[in-house]
């Protein structure tokens, strides 16, 4: 599901997302009837850094909106839904040369396999649970039963102490991290892992050596 | 003196040069200086009879029996490469710069010879950007490295690198790009490509632009030509562009050469937090670079004077921006809501009412408030600003 220039978006329909993209059900209460649908589903968000969408330096013009419609516009950003996205990316309006030839492209076959195996791992891992993916595994199981690196589990710490991450936040990384190791073929996950999930998180930039370990393969 | 002999003079010449590029390390400040002071041919001709100084001919007498020059100069054509040397009318000058800069870690001097690929004249290379940055790059280091590429390529220049992965990669490609000319200096024999996976993009670079070493075939990348290299890419260029360098980086001793030749050092910031900026930001904080966040500030630094200078980003101006501050004032008083009479406003305002009501009347003429219902209030246009 892609919601585009989502901040304009009705505040009770953002706060909707909330229940489907934690528990990936939803449920609709209508007089004395209770029903509960499936709603598994991957969620994209797209924004502009502000309402005109100027508020940075590689579009070639100024941003012309006040800051009242720059803290509206960012205050649906930041709400509860932000806490339930695992994946942001900051993108920059094509250069001059941008897709040349000697960009590193993957086919989506070459991805599709990647993926694929990913997923098996999980699959492999989690035989005889109740849950196949590292999206769908409960927070204590994944604490106690497979958990990350000491050195890795600090960082993970590290962030939630500083405020940088939130309790739930700090789950979601969890599982990314096991994400980010299933792509790179990493047995577990390790700072590297960790701190790659926290940039995918919070929109930093990636590190060119961890990309490398999972395209590579 | 007949053409034939000045033609054996300079293939006497290239010999002598492509021994003695075998013989010593690159960027041997020795052998710069020796070479300068007696010429090729006489250096190569004491080394062969010891009547060089002694350390010097001791360190050539362990590789000199084995050199071959001819036999290397036909397999380096064989394979596409040629041989460079002072005097050739594709040598170019700004290596000269060199001669004069004091050694670093031990390096310096200009090259004896430089290997080319490629289809391109080095002598094109009179406006030329270096772009360097650490192989253990981010994708804001390489996005950034190749947006600053394609811009300065666009503009004409060509941009030098180290043709290695990371921001080095992310240079010469936003320069190919947009069709622009890229040099990539190596630290090894340009038989082979480090790392083996970068076939591709060398090849690319040596159909578009060149690819260069001081290292004769078949000659392996060490620590020690790594620096020799930079000094090279520094050299080559008129000013140096440092894209994410952590602070033991490579990319810093080709930061320091730049500030050697005395040519200017420009900084690409990153986030505070990054170790991968870290680099970069103290070569900012200590003055020896300029900071930079686009390839229009670059060639600002590098153009010639007035060639490139920039518009200074400011915000664009309003009709309350040309107002006196005693305008501003009686604008300031006068409400959003409820019409307030003239003596109101004044009130408001602190400001006598005969200077009220002239104020008031240049602020409508502006159209920035209007009279209704007995009194003055904003106008829409007012309240947009």
């Amino acid at each position: 599901m892609h919601l585009d220039e989502f901040p304009l978006f009705r505040t009770d329909v953002i706060d909707a997302l909330r229940e489907p993209l934690e528990n990936g059900d939803i449920t609709v209460a209508r007089g004395e009837e209770t029903v509960t649908l499936p709603a598994r589903t991957m969620v994209v968000l797209a924004s502009n850094p502000c309402p005109c969408g100027n508020n940075v330096t590689t579009t070639g013009h100024l941003c012309t909106c006040r800051p009242s419609e720059i803290r509206d516009y960012n205050r649906r950003v930041r709400g509860p839904i932000v806490d339930r996205i695992d994946i942001t990316r900051a993108l920059q309006p094509p250069a001059p040369g941008d897709g040349d030839a000697h960009e590193r492209r993957d086919t989506s076959e070459t991805i599709r396999v990647r993926v694929a195996e990913a997923r098996m791992r999980q699959i492999a891992r989690f035989r005889g649970e109740e849950w196949r993916l590292n999206a769908q595994a409960p927070s204590a199981a994944l604490r106690e039963r497979w958990p990350l690196t000491p050195q890795a589990e600090e960082t993970l710490v590290g962030a939630v102490v500083s405020g940088r991450l939130t309790r739930r936040g700090s789950v979601r990384v969890h599982r990314m991290a096991w994400t980010v190791a299933d792509l790179a073929g990493v047995v577990t996950p390790g700072t590297d892992e960790v701190m790659t999930a926290l940039a995918l998180r919070s929109g930093d930039p990636l590190r060119h050596d961890v990309l490398e370990a999972v395209t590579a393969r | 003196m007949t053409s034939s002999s000045g033609l054996d003079d300079v293939q006497a010449e290239r010999l002598a040069r492509v021994t003695l590029s075998l013989v010593f390390e690159p960027g041997d400040p020795r052998a710069a200086k020796l070479c300068a002071e007696l010429g090729a041919r006489e250096l190569v001709d004491r080394l062969r009879s010891d009547r060089a100084a002694a350390d010097i001919t001791t360190d050539a007498g362990t590789r000199l029996p084995f050199v071959e020059p001819e036999r290397d100069l036909e397999r380096a054509a064989v394979m596409g490469l040629r041989f460079v040397i002072p005097g050739d009318p594709e040598w170019p000058t700004c290596l000269d710069g060199l001669a004069a800069a004091p050694p670093l870690a031990e390096r310096g001097g200009p090259p004896l010879g430089l290997w080319v690929r490629g289809a391109r004249r080095l002598d094109e290379l009179s406006d030329a950007i270096a772009i360097v940055g650490s192989r253990a790059a981010t994708t804001y280091g390489t996005d950034t490295a190749a947006r600053i590429a394609g811009t300065v390529a666009t503009d004409g220049w060509a941009v030098i690198s180290g043709g290695a992965y990371g921001v080095d990669q992310a240079a010469h490609r936003g320069s190919m790009g947009v069709g622009g000319m890229t040099v990539a200096v190596m630290a090894h024999g340009l038989d082979r490509t480090y790392p083996a996976g970068h076939v591709d993009l060398v090849d690319a670079i040596a159909e578009r632009g060149l690819v260069v070493s001081e290292l004769a075939p078949g000659s392996a990348p060490t620590r020690i030509r790594f620096l020799a290299r930079n000094r090279l890419i520094a050299a080559l260029a008129r000013g140096t562009v440092v894209v994410e360098a952590k602070v033991r980086s490579g990319a810093l001793n080709t930061a320091n050469w730049t500030g050697r030749l005395h040519r200017p050092l420009m900084g690409v910031p990153g986030p505070v937090t990054s170790a991968f900026s870290a680099g970069v930001h103290a070569l900012v904080r200590s003055g020896a670079a300029t900071l930079v966040t686009s390839g229009d500030e670059v060639l600002e630094v590098v153009g010639r004077v007035g060639e490139h200078a920039l518009a200074e980003p400011r915000a664009p101006e309003r009709v309350r921006d040309r107002l006196t501050v005693r305008l501003q004032q009686v604008l300031d008083a006068v409400p959003v809501g409820r019409p307030a009479p003239t003596d109101g406003v004044a009130r408001t305002a602190g400001i006598g009412i005969v200077e009220a009501q002239r104020g008031l009347d240049k602020l409508e003429q502006h159209g920035l408030v209007s009279f209704a219902e007995g009194g003055w209030r904003l106008t829409d246009a007012a309240l947009a600003h």
